[in-house]
């Protein structure tokens, strides 16, 4: 095995990557119903705020990273069983309906 | 017609014979608030004072950011929290803090004021023209003045603060009984109420926020381990007896500083210190 | 005696799911990311790191990791997938590398840890991890 041949990351993408993963992770624990719900929130998430946040606002960045990890502590229980989101207005959306 | 002249009349005798008892202090009470009104403009003396309070909202995905209010210190009440609340009520209904009791019992209002750490609602408005409050030090951000405490919390729960008996009470079904003397030895510990203000004043804290569970959570673990009714004092001691969760204690005393409470934390942990010694574990 | 068995069931699995179209391709494919690997590098020592590399995991691993990749990447047929190709030149960015050892995972029963997923980026690296792993897993 070549030594660490993938592209460098920053301890902070690394973090990322490894709350993705626990995320996808803790969704496999989940009934086969909800499983695929989970997994396509997450995907929306994580998704949209590698798009729309910038990557040197690590204040940012870290605030969604600590906010992350308490929702997948949450998720990790067995006590929950699926995950939803809201949708609290993109702005657009809500001014074309009025 | 007639039931209304009827009304009429009935309102015009309430209001003519109300008792003059009455009367009198609504009117005291009217001419003071006007007096009150009037006075400022008559003396045209205001006392302004700018507070620069740390905004950060999540949603924005903006950097935070200090931002300034003036008040007029005379139209507000002695505390910080009063000079906050004014500020959302009148300037700024966005501006986001923990309150409630507003009398340093329940230890919502932590925040840090010019540089210390301190309840809002004991802490006076200092005088001088500005005045700086920002977040407790060190903590996690979620809103303006309100940090994350789970992390804080999680630790307190570590140390197990609930009564535990290897024994069943002397009397079956009835309390466990403390002399008077063993009681005063939780003095200076039952008083916290676990605002976090000497945690987050603690330089040790600041760099182990994990693995150092922090002046309050240690002097909660004294306040079980000197409990005379407690008897998992050799356990308690032996759960934390560790390089990281007591031993990052160093002694900086910045806890006893800035508890608003006047306790100090640091006393308490030498005292774990010292019975570690003794227990030889 | 266990990593025999152990290799034999990777052996049957991708026997079961795979098309034998997509077998032929991949062998062609491997065979041509082998004389890849001699033209491309000037340097004697990775050339030869290439090839041993490329000698490790079974074809029939390399073609499953190869349509776990097709799969999450979404990848057109037409689009040319070899051992060798990089994720990321196949438009994949961290999230989907992720996502690929991830399924990886559930595909072949492994547990990636953490660092040594970071280093996944080519459908052979992958391939390679995987068989250590799975030859690993009956001791364990």
């Amino acid at each position: 095995m070549p030594p660490s041949s993938g592209p460098r990351l920053s301890g902070m993408q690394k973090q990322v990557l490894n709350l993705y993963r626990g995320f996808l992770r803790a969704a496999r624990s989940k009934s086969a119903e909800d499983r695929p719900k989970i997994e396509s929130i997450v995907f929306v998430e994580f998704r949209h705020n590698a798009k729309q946040v910038d990557r040197k606002n690590f204040i940012y960045i870290g605030y969604l990273l600590h906010r992350g990890k308490k929702q997948l502590d949450q998720l990790k229980s067995l006590d929950t069983i699926s995950l939803s989101s809201f949708d609290l207005g993109l702005p657009q959306t809500k001014h074309t309906k009025h | 017609m007639a039931t209304g002249v009827l009304r009429r009349a009935i309102t015009g005798v309430r209001v003519s014979s109300s008792p003059a008892s009455k009367f009198v202090p609504l009117r005291a009470l009217a001419s003071e608030a006007e007096a009150q009104q009037a006075e400022p403009k008559a003396r045209a003396s205001t006392d302004l004072k700018t507070f620069s309070i740390y905004r950060w909202n999540p949603d924005k995905a903006s950097k935070p950011e200090l931002q300034e209010y003036k008040i007029d210190l005379k139209e507000c009440g002695p505390m910080v929290l009063d000079a906050l609340i004014k500020i959302k009520n009148e300037i700024d209904p966005s501006l986001t803090f923990r309150r409630s009791c507003r009398e340093g019992i329940c230890g919502s209002c932590a925040m840090n004021i010019d540089g210390c750490n301190g309840l809002a609602c004991l802490t006076k408005i200092p005088s001088g023209p500005s005045t700086m409050i920002t977040p407790l030090p060190h903590m996690y951000v979620i809103k303006d003045l309100v940090v994350d405490m789970t992390n804080f919390y999680n630790q307190y729960k570590s140390i197990e603060p609930w009564l535990k008996r290897k024994s069943p009470p002397p009397v079956p079904g009835k309390e466990i009984l403390q002399s008077k003397k063993d009681r005063a030895k939780l003095d200076g510990m039952y008083e916290c109420i676990l605002c976090a203000c000497c945690s987050t004043s603690c330089p040790s804290y600041w760099w182990n926020p994990e693995s150092y569970l922090g002046p309050a959570a240690l002097l909660h673990a004294n306040r079980w381990i000197m409990d005379s009714r407690d008897e998992y004092t050799h356990e308690r001691l032996e759960s934390i007896n560790d390089e990281y969760k007591l031993y990052r204690c160093h002694t900086i005393l910045n806890c006893a500083r800035a508890c608003p409470k006047g306790l100090n934390p640091g006393k308490q942990i030498q005292n774990i210190k010292k019975l570690e010694m003794g227990s030889g574990a | 005696m266990p990593t025999v068995s152990a290799s034999y069931a990777t052996f049957t699995s991708p026997l079961r799911l795979t098309f034998p179209t997509n077998q032929v391709a991949l062998k062609a494919s491997n065979l041509k990311m082998v004389s890849m690997g001699w033209a491309k590098n000037g340097f004697p020592s990775l050339r030869t790191s290439r090839f041993r590399v490329s000698c490790a995991a079974k074809p029939e691993t390399v073609q499953k990791v190869c349509d776990i990749v097709r799969k999450q990447l979404a990848l057109p047929d037409e689009t040319q997938l070899t051992p060798d190709s990089k994720f990321s030149a196949l438009g994949a960015d961290s999230l989907d590398t992720v996502e690929i050892v991830m399924s990886l995972e559930e595909e072949f029963g492994i547990s990636v840890e953490e660092e040594s997923s970071q280093n996944i980026t080519t459908v052979q690296e992958a391939a390679d991890l995987i068989e250590k792993l799975v030859q690993g897993k009956p001791e364990a």
